[in-house]
């Protein structure tokens, strides 16, 4: 899933200063697993908020709400009546739902509450870690389901760098070098000749950003689509 | 054709002794060993941004060196350029006359002084190694024709006391067959580990140059402190022999160390040749040679 | 706790208005203790700067260890 953290308050807070009516969207999916921007932190927010604009002799009005995905046009698109209520929006979704709601509503000033961080996994509560950079062209069948492209800082495709220590990564000692780990793996498994053959340079005209996806049914529907 | 390679090959135990490119466009200094050591090193080792720190470009001091009347070894990393970037230097290094290559994939940026940098990565020194192999076969990374073929002579680098050592000898095998022609190790300050490690490795076509480098206090302190974490070991006794010495002195003891380990590696034969790390400083450069003479 | 005595900062009304304090059932001791800790740092901050003009009675204290004692 997608993982975010909040945006530091006084950004948010500083950003509000000209409006004096706000909603708070929140989303449903991956940043309310990730306790980030859920129903229950747009709660927080809109408390910290009113509490902070309060101090400073200011009311400020902020409706809550919290759709199932700010990613999908059939969770935002209730919203529109609704939405113009409001001065401005601060939307808790990932950088993704931000963008989505803001091309809906061309004309109201939307905010992001979070910093959208990266894909990761859920490891236990409130701590997650990234396990792919979305690059395109997978390699874990190769490397035994630990991703060179993102556990290891270069993204090395050949083997390890020579900063390791004791299997211990180089940038952050306390991350076992995804290398060693692939190594490790592979011979347990007796496939080491997997990694033996030289990996080319990866394709990154592939990830040539925006992306764009077309699900092989839907060719003819979106033929000329760009 | 480079002379580092001629010593290599004939079996002459070539020294090559690193250079320190300045932080800066200051000419003197950090030229002098080039003239200092003339006729005792077969070559200079010109870092690229070493550490992650920010420094005058590598391509550009191995020119400098060269003009000095050094050969020079230019490293080249992986970490700063793109694959186009990283071609073109090699087109150019190759246009200006430098033949020796030691390509590395580069210590990571938040290591470094610009720690907010993007590190790059595109190719890896592996990758890198078959880009440069294909460019003397004439053809670049995308398949297309060169006018002109250069010429250049590959190294890469080598951890002797890599823990575990399989993916470090898996990384050394794809070096090789992408085209590596020689070696620079890490530093070695355990000779028995090194001893092993040649063993482990057995014989070999390419040629290995063992790195003795002049230890500083702040590793030394750290190695006290048990905090040194380097792909490299520094063992109790040469600890003990720099033991409640100032750096100044801790320096002057680090380059006589240094210049008895590179005489057991040369009497051993334990490598083809040495690679001397001493801050660029002629007079450590010299100390070292000194000590190994005697 | 910590991570809403963070929020409270944030929002600038302070996170020491807000503890919480391991008590067993039977502990009236530190139950008083408690009491007065936080009563004293509430009386210190002073009431709360969004709602002026409501403010600790005077005794509140003594009458709260009164009423333990008895």
């Amino acid at each position: 899933m997608i993982i975010a953290e909040r945006k530091p308050f006084s950004e948010i807070k500083d950003a509000m200063a000209p409006y004096d009516k706000i909603l708070i969207v929140g989303c449903g999916t991956c940043v309310t697993v990730c306790l980030a921007g859920g129903e229950k932190e747009v709660g927080l927010l809109a408390m910290q908020l009113k509490l902070a604009l309060g101090l400073e002799g200011k009311h400020l009005e902020v409706g809550e709400i919290t759709v199932e995905r700010q990613c999908d046009l059939e969770f935002i698109q209730p919203l529109c009546g609704f939405i113009t209520n409001y001065d401005a929006i601060i939307s808790t979704a990932c950088g993704v739902g931000v963008q989505f709601l803001a091309s809906l509503y061309p004309k109201k000033p939307l905010f992001p509450g979070l910093n959208t961080t990266f894909l990761g996994v859920n490891e236990a509560m409130g701590f997650y870690t990234e396990r792919c950079r979305a690059c395109h062209n997978c390699y874990l069948g190769v490397t035994g389901g630990i991703c060179p492209v993102t556990m290891c800082p270069k993204g090395l495709l050949n083997g390890p760098c020579g900063g390791n220590v004791q299997g211990k990564c180089e940038v952050d000692p306390a991350r076992a070098c995804a290398w060693c780990e692939i190594y490790e793996k592979l011979e347990r498994q007796g496939r080491l000749e997997q990694i033996e053959k030289i990996q080319p340079l990866h394709p990154h005209d592939r990830s040539t950003n925006p992306g764009t996806v077309i699900h092989p049914a839907y060719r003819r529907r979106y033929d000329g689509h760009e | 054709m480079s002379k580092l390679r001629e010593a290599l090959e004939a079996g002459d135990f070539p020294l090559v002794a690193e250079i320190r490119p300045p932080k800066g466009v200051a000419r003197d200094g950090w030229l002098a060993p080039v003239s200092s050591l003339q006729g005792k090193v077969k070559a200079f080792g010109v870092p690229d941004n070493e550490h992650a720190r920010m420094r005058l470009s590598a391509l550009v001091a191995a020119v400098l060196v060269k003009g000095a009347g050094g050969e020079p070894l230019l490293h080249l990393t992986c970490r700063d350029r793109n694959r186009l970037a990283l071609e073109s230097d090699l087109l150019g290094a190759a246009a200006l006359g430098l033949e020796n290559i030691l390509v590395l994939s580069g210590d990571y940026v938040t290591l470094g002084d610009h720690p907010q940098a993007k590190p790059v990565y595109d190719a890896d020194s592996v990758q890198l190694l078959q880009i440069a192999r294909g460019l003397m076969e004439g053809s670049d990374s995308a398949g297309l024709p060169l006018e002109g073929n250069p010429n250049f002579y590959l190294g890469a680098a080598l951890i002797p006391e890599a823990e575990p050592l399989g993916p470090q000898l898996l990384k050394f095998r794809k070096k090789v067959a992408a085209g590596a022609q020689f070696f620079v190790t890490s530093p070695i300050f355990d000779l028995e580990r090194f001893r092993r490690f040649r063993e482990t490795l057995g014989e070999q076509a390419v040629k290995i140059l063992a790195c003795v480098k002049v230890v500083g206090s702040e590793e030394v302190a750290l190695a006290e402190q048990g905090q040194h974490r380097k792909a490299y070991s520094l063992p109790a006794a040469v600890l003990q022999k720099l033991a409640g010495k100032d750096s100044e002195e801790i320096l002057l003891k680090g380059a006589e160390i240094a210049g008895q380990l590179l005489k057991h590696i040369r009497a051993e034969k334990l490598a083809d040749g040495v690679y001397v790390q001493a801050r660029g400083q002629s007079d450590l450069l010299a100390r070292v040679l000194e000590s190994a003479a005697g | 706790m910590e991570y809403t005595r963070q929020l409270l900062e944030e929002s600038g009304l302070g996170e020491d208005r807000l503890a919480m304090y391991e008590i067993a059932a039977s502990d009236a001791p530190k139950w008083v203790a408690a009491v007065k800790e936080m009563t004293q740092r509430v009386e210190a901050l002073g009431p709360s700067p969004l709602r002026r003009g409501i403010h600790l009675q005077a005794d509140a204290l003594e009458k709260l260890e009164n009423m333990v004692e008895s």
